[in-house]
């Protein structure tokens, strides 16, 4: 080993005397490395006495713990005409007290202890996460356990959260990218849980009742997997949390409730919202795929080659070369228990607007007609697997990958494979993913902006449906 | 542990190694920024930082972003006040690369003619997009105004006017001026060897030169209450309080921080619990620190419904006044100095805000601070502190308002400023 280093540091001081002299020799992007031998560290999975699973990964460097619960439910289980009641559930799981102990005794006691509980749920999760140094763990261990299990849900707290999610509502209309991304997901989700957005009605006839009966439904040891990292001891830590969380108790049997699939429709649909800004708010998309389809890999390196990064070609073309826009890119974001979504966004000066539009709809096409060159895909390999690392990079990250993983019913393998089955990728299988995901023709369009100042009409890309943002979302 | 390597020119090499990462994230970082323009140059610091990635004598701007993909990296830039960072994060095996390549953008790039009108457009686009943001734009403005007329009033970004009118002339004269080794400081943290960096490092950076000298600082305190009105047709309304604040390096910083998280630093904050938790009357609310070298301030933030911004200045205004009435409960700025200690050690588990970290002590302090110093001054700060602390910021006249939203009717006035 130290004759390693002796060699590499030689190696370095010929490279680096090289550069102050004459840049033409030595260079790093020749240097060779030794194969990267990256293991991916595994986690303990455990069961406890009550069946709850749990992923361990202790690590000392720091005298830290980190807990995540992760709970099968979601905002897709909102009952009708309750939209909003999810994720107000979440909220206020942490903010109105738990096991009897008043809200802002809670706050003053996690926040004296440098510790924190946060709770939240999101489309298809819900997650209750904690944070301590490892001498207010007992302490905090508990309030983590008394918020996920014996929320109080004050009222008053509630009332309180209601009204800021009204308030929240409100507010998105300020912001024409916050407009732009609800109202593409709500086209391209039409009819299906996840297009359905919380209203000013749905929100308000939200009672305590509809909480305690939400919590009731899903937060139960059966429906839930923990990940915990950081200072413990194992044995003490499996003894701690045995204790607190008990045996199994006696319940009906679970039965989620079956939310359907999105339905499979592909229509093009041009939606617009006026707003007096500088910049037209651009995005543009349509279903995608969920995680167990066969050509997941293929996806991965097309959506970096497209959309992905720096030089991705969107980038390249929009605003390295024609300075049209800051920021634009694509994303395949891959479903996992229900079908994802492909966008493309931009924002650009309104009088560039359906330049703009069309030069990504372009690139986008070009994308199903042609292979993508070597160096292209040659990139984009080395990007994924070389950034592999980068999710693993502390061990709270460590076992909440795994922990997910379990959660949307990953292959066991998944992980181990995944840069096996990068590397296997090619030209030919790029082009067909595109052609398979790529429908450029069937965008739902978003564009918010002042349309008097567009470089050509709107009505360029197909029949405007015209947003009015003086009405309540979702009307 | 830290280490530092200080060249003959004045060019400071700083590590912190942390041997079960897997990452390096490494920065070269210039210690003067946007308040050090020339005037009538606003924003080609900024600039200078866009052009960074364009290409040098050995890689064009594709290749640039091409080798850093390839190692599965992260290479970026910012820009502030008082420096400019480029950075980079990569798997340590691949540090020599990163280092390359920083070194590379840093030292010789060479600002193609037609890159800059490009990246010109892109800045345009750049200062557009955040005055669309309302939250983004609030927070400028605060900026501009309250230090208006002074070199930190300037925007970061530049204006549409300044932006069209730089050259390439003025953009490579501010880079071979203030680009000069006794600002520039290469920190690394993570699974970092320092002599293997300071071996790549020494030999690229030890020849440069610069004769520019830093102005003496143009800060001047302002002495009288303003408000400024930004009216726009919007359904909330966004409010940003300000005071004034300690310097970087002031004794009182460690007080000043307690002040502002008990302020409004966390859930259990007087503004969050009053404003947000008890009465409902803002959807966020928190306190933060603007420092510089010279001068700070320290703000309150809201947004909130037109109809209620008037009590939410009300109380925010009543929470200031408190702070220079009463002495804070023990338990309260116990609470709050153990929550910030708290933040203090878990910062420590990225190699990212490390790096920073150690940049930011040689800029603003010339030595590095331990985590058990830093913690240790959080332990001295007593409520006496905070209440003088208060009382010396915290004065009616010290006090600027900027209010956005579509408030022409709510008559704001001096009057609403009480403390």
């Amino acid at each position: 080993m130290k004759r390693l280093i002796i060699s590499l540091c030689f190696i370095l001081i010929a490279i680096t005397s090289a550069f102050a002299g004459e840049q033409k020799l030595a260079n790093p992007r020749n240097m060779s490395f030794p194969a990267l031998t990256f293991e991916i560290p595994k986690a303990e999975r455990i069961v406890l006495e009550c069946g709850l699973p749990v992923y361990l990964l202790r690590d000392t460097e720091l005298p830290i713990v980190s807990m995540t619960a992760m709970i099968h439910t979601g905002s897709v289980y909102d009952p009708a005409g309750k939209s909003g009641l999810a994720s107000i559930t979440g909220t206020v799981m942490r903010s109105g007290g738990a096991g009897g102990v008043k809200s802002e005794q809670l706050d003053d006691e996690l926040e004296f202890m440098a510790s924190s509980v946060e709770s939240n749920i999101s489309s298809d999760m819900g997650t209750v996460s904690l944070t301590s140094l490892t001498k207010n763990f007992d302490r905090t261990v508990k309030i983590f356990r008394d918020v996920l299990l014996k929320p109080d849900f004050n009222q008053k707290r509630i009332e309180i959260t209601v009204k800021q999610v009204i308030e929240g509502l409100r507010r998105q209309n300020d912001d024409p990218k916050e407009i732009a991304g609800r109202e593409l997901g709500r086209a391209i989700y039409a009819g299906h849980p996840l297009g359905v957005v919380p209203t000013f009605e749905s929100v308000a006839s939200i009672k305590r009742q509809d909480l305690l009966d939400f919590h009731r439904r899903f937060y139960r040891l059966d429906n839930m997997i923990l990940a915990v990292s950081g200072d413990f001891e194992r044995d003490a830590l499996i003894k701690e949390l045995n204790t607190i969380f008990g045996t199994a108790s006696k319940k009906d049997s679970l039965v989620l409730p079956t939310i359907p699939q999105p339905k499979q429709e592909f229509l093009a649909e041009v939606l617009y919202a006026k707003k007096d800004v500088n910049q037209s708010v651009i995005r543009m998309g349509h279903l995608g795929l969920t995680k167990d389809n066969p050509d997941l890999y293929a996806v991965r390196i097309l959506d970096y080659i497209l959309g992905g990064g720096f030089t991705s070609r969107l980038t390249t073309e929009i605003r390295t070369n024609q300075g049209l826009a800051y920021s634009v890119g694509s994303h395949f974001d891959i479903g996992r228990l229900f079908s994802g979504s492909f966008i493309a966004e931009t924002e650009t000066k309104a009088e560039s607007t359906i330049k703009a539009i069309n030069l990504m709809k372009e690139i986008i096409t070009k994308m199903t007609k042609e292979p993508v060159s070597d160096q292209e895909l040659k990139a984009a390999k080395e990007y994924m697997i070389n950034s592999f690392m980068f999710g693993f990079t502390s061990p709270a990250s460590i076992v909440s990958q795994r922990a997910r993983l379990e959660y949307y019913g990953y292959q066991a393998d998944y992980l181990d494979k995944y840069r096996d089955n990068i590397a296997k990728v090619s030209k030919e299988d790029v082009l067909k993913a595109a052609q398979k995901y790529l429908k450029p023709e069937a965008f739902k369009l978003v564009v918010v902006g002042d349309a008097a100042r567009f470089d050509k009409p709107l009505s360029s890309q197909g029949t405007v449906r015209e947003l009015d943002l003086k009405m309540n979302p979702a009307k | 542990m830290i280490n530092t390597t200080t060249l003959n020119n004045g060019v400071r090499i700083v590590t912190q190694r942390v041997e079960h990462m897997h990452t390096v994230t490494t920065g070269i970082w210039v210690a003067n920024g946007a308040r050090h323009e020339s005037p009538g140059k606003t924003g080609v610091a900024h600039f200078i930082e866009h052009m960074l990635f364009k290409g040098t004598g050995r890689r064009n701007a594709r290749q640039i972003s091409r080798e850093i993909d390839s190692i599965g990296g992260v290479l970026n830039a910012f820009t502030g006040h008082e420096y400019v960072c480029y950075y980079a994060k990569v798997l340590a095996k691949f540090l020599p690369r990163a280092a390359d390549l920083l070194s590379d953008i840093f030292l010789q790039s060479t600002f193609p003619p037609d890159e800059i009108e490009r990246e010109r457009k892109v800045i345009l686009q750049e200062i557009k997009m955040r005055e669309d943001s309302p939250e983004e734009f609030i927070h400028d403005r605060f900026h501009l105004n309250y230090w208006k007329g002074q070199s930190l009033g300037l925007p970061i970004l530049g204006t549409a006017e300044t932006i069209t009118a730089l050259s390439r002339a003025d953009i490579l004269s501010h880079k071979d001026s203030r680009y000069r080794p006794q600002d520039i400081i290469i920190s690394a943290a993570g699974n970092v060897n320092h002599e293997e960096l300071v071996a790549i490092m020494e030999p690229l950076f030890s020849s440069i030169t610069s004769t520019w000298q830093q102005e003496p600082s143009d800060f001047k305190e302002n002495n009288s209450s303003v408000i400024n009105i930004t009216e726009r047709e919007m359904e909330q309304t966004l409010i940003c309080l300000g005071a004034r604040g300690q310097c970087h390096d002031h004794p009182d910083r460690y007080a000043q921080f307690l002040l502002a998280t008990i302020l409004g630093g966390g859930m259990s904050s007087r503004l969050f619990q009053e404003v947000r938790e008890k009465k409902g009357l803002a959807y966020s609310v928190y306190a933060y620190l603007i420092s510089h070298a010279d001068s700070g301030a320290t703000v309150i933030y809201a947004g909130t419904e037109k109809a209620n911004c008037l009590e939410v200045l009300d109380i925010a205004c009543g929470e200031l006044s408190r702070l220079v009435s009463e002495e804070v409960p023990q338990d309260e700025l116990d609470s709050a100095r153990e929550q910030l200690k708290g933040k203090t050690l878990m910062s420590l588990e990225s190699s990212d805000s490390l790096m920073t970290r150690l940049a930011k002590n040689e800029i603003y302090f010339e030595e590095q601070q331990t985590i058990e110093d830093v913690l240790a001054n959080y332990d001295a700060v007593t409520s006496q502190d905070i209440l003088r602390l208060s009382q010396q910021l915290f004065k009616k006249e010290y006090l600027h308002l900027e209010v956005m939203g579509p408030v022409a009717d709510l008559g704001f006035n001096e009057d609403m400023l009480k403390l």
